[in-house]
């Protein structure tokens, strides 16, 4: 792995919501979205940041765009501290890192044609004349592999592969280093999404752009990111270079998103972790480890110590007490051998409590 | 380049500017068309009317008074003689120029005021959403009478009237327009760009909200050439001489027994403005809303 200093580095970042109590106080604990994250960002590489709906990934990519204000924390890009700038100097990094959203129809202003779209962000920076920013306009139609005269229509026209496309080209016109990825195919067909992935890593490829890749998709993650970072519950359980993650899982929540990807072939038998009980309230976290009330493996520790982020390598860290000897514990039975395609399904050991499997 | 040429797709095949797709939209619906080609002819009417009419609205001729309508008096005339279609052509002008005002104005000022309550929320929100309610509290015709009473009546005045009742519909249409557009994607992307307040509110929201303001400002003009009438028969809109519906009314009424269409006529037109305006919201809302044609 090459040695570049971070493009993007944060530290401790923090969204508390509910915070400003109104006029009568909710009297709520304020709701911690995301809760102390820190990781980096090096140019031209992907950081995929996944986990279930909830755990605060979108909210995490738009506190480092500043399209909400972050609570604690910094985030610097390029060396400049981004939650403090302001004025010409937040124009500067609003051109360098951009972002492309999950919904490919509001997205785009139904009232303006593609080209007004995406003039938009070059009118803004004063960036070239009239005549200038039409032939930039169409140069990024065709790098997104759509005709340039689609410059002339409205976005009612277009399937929504093509709209997350026109979505793309919006974010690249400003040539930005970093774009936020919010799960940008979770929308599409699943013959779409290849093609959008496709057409990323070629973008990133050609233009060496920098990704935070935000998705609940495991199976896309894996071809996109170099690194990937685990969410759960506003906090990062596990970061590791991509190979490792997929290979060596060392959290347990870690392990139970990956065993639930589908597998192509019936005929594999897997072990299939089954994750008890719901998502803990985001207001109330257990005490101690915030998984523990859902991990398999919890222990009376778990209960006691919050467990920190820590390196068990130099290109992975993990939040588990027990990192790298889950395997001496014996989980609860939760966990269980399931034959995909099997004529009977496996019986459940505990069918009156509440469980959850975890959709991806 | 592998980026190129994955796929040139062709999109729908729809490159007929929407804008005429739209258009085709709104007037194939017939209560539509109807409404639109009403108000074409009370715009026609209020914009030459006063060109066209054969007699000054004011010459009084006693010895056509009460005349039958005939070649000369297509309606007929009033009681001092007066030419009663040149009066109700006069009167249109009056009319449907203080109703296209006031609701013009009401939806410029209620725009405004509603999508920047949206967009900076706080404060400024709950002291124009509270106003808006306290005033929308008081129905059309009081919120009129109770301007005109402390302004004094005339023209100009009915038109302020009925804009401070216009204008916290206005502004509470647009809020609430403005706050599900805020949800949209959109809105963030051109923050992200860098897009100042001003122009987010400009270039993307007043042109998502502006649609369905138009819309509904099709609706209020009948309630405002209603309210118009009404506060001209009482004596407080455009003052006597001139005509207006209301007028015209009021004029009739001592007679209403011996010359019921003299009452008629105005009323008539009155009826036919109404009608027409609210089909013509219904063209209107196929227009901006294509989706919702036929419906």
């Amino acid at each position: 792995m090459s040695v570049s200093p971070p493009l993007l580095e944060v530290a401790g970042l923090t969204k508390h919501f509910g915070m400003s109590a109104g006029w009568f106080g909710s009297g709520q604990p304020p709701l911690r979205a995301v809760d102390g994250l820190a990781f980096t960002v090096r140019r031209g590489r992907t950081l995929a940041l996944v986990g279930e709906s909830g755990c605060g990934k979108s909210t995490t990519g738009r506190l480092l765009l500043r399209l909400i204000e972050a609570t604690a924390g910094s985030v610097r890009f390029d060396g400049v501290e981004v939650l403090s700038a302001a004025g010409a100097e937040l124009q500067a990094l609003r051109r360098r890192m951009q972002i492309i959203f999950q919904d490919p129809y509001s997205s785009l202003d139904p009232r303006m044609t593609i080209g007004q779209i995406l003039a938009e962000p070059l009118a803004i920076h004063a960036i070239g004349g009239r005549a200038e920013r039409r032939d930039m306009v169409r140069a990024m139609l065709s790098a997104v592999g759509l005709a340039p005269e689609y410059a002339d229509r409205y976005p009612h026209s277009f399937s929504g592969g093509q709209r997350q496309r026109i979505g793309i080209a919006r974010a690249l016109v400003l040539a930005p280093e970093f774009v936020v990825c919010d799960e940008p195919v979770s929308a599409l067909d699943v013959s779409i999404q290849a093609q959008i992935v496709n057409l990323l890593k070629n973008l990133q490829r050609e233009r060496g752009l920098a990704y935070l890749f935000i998705s609940h998709d495991l199976s896309v993650v894996k071809h996109i990111s170099d690194e990937v970072a685990v969410m759960y519950l506003g906090r990062i359980v596990e970061i590791a270079e991509k190979g490792r993650l997929y290979t060596a899982p060392q959290h347990p929540y870690t392990r139970a998103l990956l065993s639930a990807i589908p597998v192509p072939d019936p005929r594999s038998q897997r072990r299939r972790m089954v994750l008890a009980g719901e998502l803990p309230d985001a207001r109330r976290p257990p005490s101690g480890c915030r998984f523990r009330l859902q991990c398999p493996f919890a222990q009376p520790i778990c209960a006691e110590a919050d467990p920190p982020l820590a390196p068990i390598a130099s290109d992975h860290a993990v939040a588990c007490h027990f990192a790298g000897r889950l395997s001496s514990i014996e989980a609860f039975p939760t966990t269980q051998t399931a034959a995909a395609g099997a004529v009977e399904p496996a019986p459940r050991p505990f069918p009156s409590s509440p469980r959850m499997e975890i959709h991806l | 380049m592998t980026t190129i040429g994955i796929e040139l797709l062709a999109a729908k095949p729809a490159p007929a500017s929407p804008r005429r797709q739209a258009l085709r939209a709104a007037l194939g619906n017939p209560i539509g068309a109807i409404g639109a080609a009403g108000a074409v002819v009370l715009l026609f009417a209020a914009a030459f009317g006063p060109s066209l009419a054969p007699y000054d609205p004011l010459d009084q001729n006693i010895l056509v008074r009460f005349a039958e309508p005939s070649a000369q008096h297509w309606l007929g005339a009033d009681e001092y003689g007066r030419d009663m279609f040149s009066r109700i052509l006069y009167a249109s002008r009056a009319s449907i120029l203080i109703a296209l005002s006031s609701v013009a104005v009401s939806l410029l000022i209620g725009v405004a005021l509603g999508v920047v309550a949206a967009y900076r929320g706080g404060v400024l929100d709950a002291l124009l959403s509270e106003a808006a309610n306290i005033l929308l509290a008081f129905p059309t015709v009081v919120v009129g009478i109770l301007v005109l009473v402390s302004l004094g009546p005339g023209s100009a005045n009915v038109v302020v009237a009925l804009a401070i009742s216009f204008i916290p519909r206005f502004i509470r249409l647009a809020r609430a327009e403005a706050l599900s557009i805020m949800q949209r994607n959109f809105v963030e992307a051109a923050r992200a760009a860098g897009a100042s307040g001003l122009r987010i509110m400009a270039r993307h929201i007043v042109p998502n909200v502006i649609g369905t303001a138009i819309v509904s400002g099709a609706l209020w003009t009948a309630t405002a050439l209603r309210a118009e009438a009404t506060l001209s028969f009482l004596g407080l809109g455009v003052p006597l001489p001139w005509p207006s519906w209301g007028n015209l009314v009021a004029d009739g009424m001592p007679n209403m027994f011996s010359n019921p269409e003299l009452v008629l006529y105005p009323c008539l037109a009155i009826v036919f403005a109404v009608v027409s305006f609210n089909m013509l919201g219904d063209a209107l809302r196929d227009y901006f809303d294509p989706r919702l044609a036929g419906r």
